[in-house]
């Protein structure tokens, strides 16, 4: 009777070994980086509204400050949506017989509130408060990418809590002057305060803001 | 109601008849008896589902709903304080509550309101219960299923024919039609209830409370020969008798001589009175 396996057999054996070992390991990995890839995440896909709000329109073409519609962004945690009357204050005059405006025109006529879907988020297990931020010098655009030129809104950053604390270890360069804020394309220019001076201005550097007790109260 | 004396006071006391009528289940819970054996059982199974429960993935996000009018004065994501009144029993007190765009979180007592002066008591602190609790009333009821309000005045209009025409010897309108509230002292609600007994004659009105004061307004009614109600200030007085009287703990309209009670102490006519006050129940 011959050998039952050949020489190749050895051969076989271990690359099937390896082959395995690598599926094995590829899969762990994926499985760890896929919640944290964008195209989990829904980076840069538009949401489905009830109306094809365009902040490109309102805000690059009109003109509008973000403070217009997210009137509390600067006083609360949450930026809030414009009640229904804010589109109509317009709306009532130009437009009027749009069919895309049909959803905002019955919510003021039946008196029912509109729904939007939410474009950016993190878990409830995250605290985030967005007057804190205005406050010091961080501009919507370091979050939500240029909102200005979105036809529809999407959601721009990844928003990982290595997101978040990349900045809070070192927020200097990521500070804006206070008027330039609500400006989503922003750039800084020659006479602009370096991240020292901006850092002073705001009163930072004193905390540690890594801190996990910041975020996961 | 039955006079008290009269009722079983235990349920030893009553009858087999009137405990089936009184606690339905208690014949099945009493056939199914709990070995040890199935108690464990039930007590391993609440442990697994347990369990269970943590794997519900929360509730899932129904994204923003913006109001149609912006509320005046209300914040999104600030708390804001609102100014209402509890009443209890026909007495209402002042109270300030804390709210979450519309939803409660805190009760505290109006300094600016006459029957509060800042102050609350235990029954206006348990309002907040009162709204979140899963089993309180949210809506009319139809024979015990709930009904909305449109079906409710629906049905009404359609009574209001029957109730308009007087019933076969008589002749007051609105016979059969009765009215059951607690103690109104609202004068809107007063005020209504009168016009419909003015529209139907023969229409009457109870007022009742489970734990009524309809003794404490006889008593009233006797002592000043006229219906009335007493405004109590305990700072007149250097010994308080209470008679089967919880004037400064639970009563309603309690909180005003609660808070100004201990403001005579020191401060009485009499050297050798001792500010204080006797409770016989
Ligand atoms: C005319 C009113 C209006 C103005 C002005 C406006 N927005 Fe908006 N914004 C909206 C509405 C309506 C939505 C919800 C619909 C959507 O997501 O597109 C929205 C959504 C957003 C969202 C996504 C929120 C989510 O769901 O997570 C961001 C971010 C945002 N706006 C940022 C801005 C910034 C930054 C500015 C200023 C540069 C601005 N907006 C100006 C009306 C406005
Ligand atoms: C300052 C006035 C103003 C306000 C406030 C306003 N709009 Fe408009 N909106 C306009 C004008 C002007 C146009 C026409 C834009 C164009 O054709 O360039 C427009 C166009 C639109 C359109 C048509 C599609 C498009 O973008 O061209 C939609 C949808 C719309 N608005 C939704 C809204 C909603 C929703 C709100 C409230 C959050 C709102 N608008 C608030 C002025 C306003
Ligand atoms: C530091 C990052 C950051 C900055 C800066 C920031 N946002 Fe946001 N924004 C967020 C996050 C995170 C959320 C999601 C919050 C959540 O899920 O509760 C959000 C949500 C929103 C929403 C949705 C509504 C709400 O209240 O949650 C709007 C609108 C919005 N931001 C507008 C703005 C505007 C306008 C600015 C600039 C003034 C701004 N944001 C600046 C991180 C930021
Ligand atoms: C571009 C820079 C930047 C980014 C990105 C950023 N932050 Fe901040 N954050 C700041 C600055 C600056 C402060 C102000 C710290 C201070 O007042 O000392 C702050 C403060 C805060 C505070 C309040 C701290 C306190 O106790 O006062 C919270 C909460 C917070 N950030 C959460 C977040 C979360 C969650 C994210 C991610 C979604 C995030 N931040 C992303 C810069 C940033
Ligand atoms: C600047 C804000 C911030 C700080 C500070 C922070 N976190 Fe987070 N953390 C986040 C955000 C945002 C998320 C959600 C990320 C996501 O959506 O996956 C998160 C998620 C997490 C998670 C869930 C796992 C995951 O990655 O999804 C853990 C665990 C966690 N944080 C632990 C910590 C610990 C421990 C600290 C202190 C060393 C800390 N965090 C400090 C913002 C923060």
């Amino acid at each position: 009777m011959g050998a039952p396996f050949t020489s190749r057999a050895n051969i076989i054996m271990t690359t099937c070994l390896a082959v395995i070992a690598c599926v094995v390991i590829s899969v762990c990995l994926l499985w760890f980086a896929w919640p944290y890839s964008d195209y989990d995440r829904h980076v840069g896909w538009a949401v489905e509204q009830p109306v094809p709000f365009s902040h490109q329109h309102h805000v690059a073409g009109l003109g509008l400050d973000c403070r217009f519609c997210h009137s509390s962004v600067e006083r609360s945690a949450q930026a809030s949506l414009p009640p229904t009357f804010t589109c109509m204050t317009c709306h009532s005059q130009i437009w009027t017989n749009a069919a895309v405006l049909a959803a905002v025109r019955d919510s003021l006529l039946r008196n029912t509130p509109m729904t939007w879907q939410r474009v950016t988020n993190v878990p409830d297990y995250v605290y985030f408060n967005h007057s804190i931020h205005v406050a010091k010098g961080v501009g919507c655009e370091s979050c939500h990418g240029n909102v200005a030129a979105m036809p529809l809104t999407y959601k721009a950053k990844t928003l990982t809590m290595q997101f978040c604390v990349n900045c809070h270890r070192n927020p200097g360069p990521n500070l804006r002057p206070a008027e330039n804020i609500f400006d989503t394309d922003w750039h800084p220019g020659p006479d602009t305060p370096g991240a020292p001076a901006l850092m002073a201005r705001y009163h930072l550097g004193r905390r540690n803001l890594t801190e996990c007790s910041i975020c996961h109260r | 109601m039955p006079p008290v004396g009269q009722a079983p006071r235990t349920a030893i006391e009553m009858s087999d008849r009137a405990l089936v009528r009184h606690f339905p289940q208690l014949e099945s819970a009493l056939s199914h008896t709990l070995d040890r054996r199935r108690m464990l059982k039930l007590l391993g199974l609440a442990l697994a589902s347990g369990g269970v429960a943590g794997c519900d993935p929360g509730t899932p996000d129904r994204g923003f709903v913006s109001a149609v009018r912006a509320a005046e004065g209300v914040v999104p994501g600030l708390p804001n304080v609102y100014a209402t009144a509890h009443v209890r029993d026909g007495y209402a007190e002042g109270i300030l509550v804390t709210h979450q765009m519309g939803r409660p979180i805190k009760v505290e007592g109006n300094p600016g309101h006459p029957s509060s002066l800042g102050a609350t008591d235990v029954m206006a602190q348990a309002l907040i219960y009162d709204f979140y609790d899963p089993d309180r009333a949210t809506g009319p009821l139809h024979k015990g299923m709930p009904t909305s309000w449109p079906d409710l005045a629906a049905a009404m209009q359609k009574m209001r024919a029957t109730a308009m025409t007087p019933r076969a010897g008589s002749t007051h309108a609105g016979e059969g039609l009765r009215i059951l509230t607690g103690t109104v002292t609202s004068p809107t609600l007063g005020r209504t209830i009168e016009r419909i007994l003015a529209a139907f004659p023969g229409a009457v009105w109870h007022e009742w409370d489970a734990i009524g004061r309809e003794n404490v307004t006889r008593g009233l009614g006797l002592a000043y020969g006229a219906p009335a109600a007493v405004i109590v200030d305990p700072r007149q007085a250097d010994v308080l008798l209470a008679l089967d009287s919880d004037l400064l703990d639970s009563a309603p309209g309690h909180l005003i001589p609660t808070i100004v009670w201990p403001d005579s102490r020191g401060t009485h006519r009499f050297k050798n009175v001792i500010h204080r006050m006797q409770t016989i129940l």
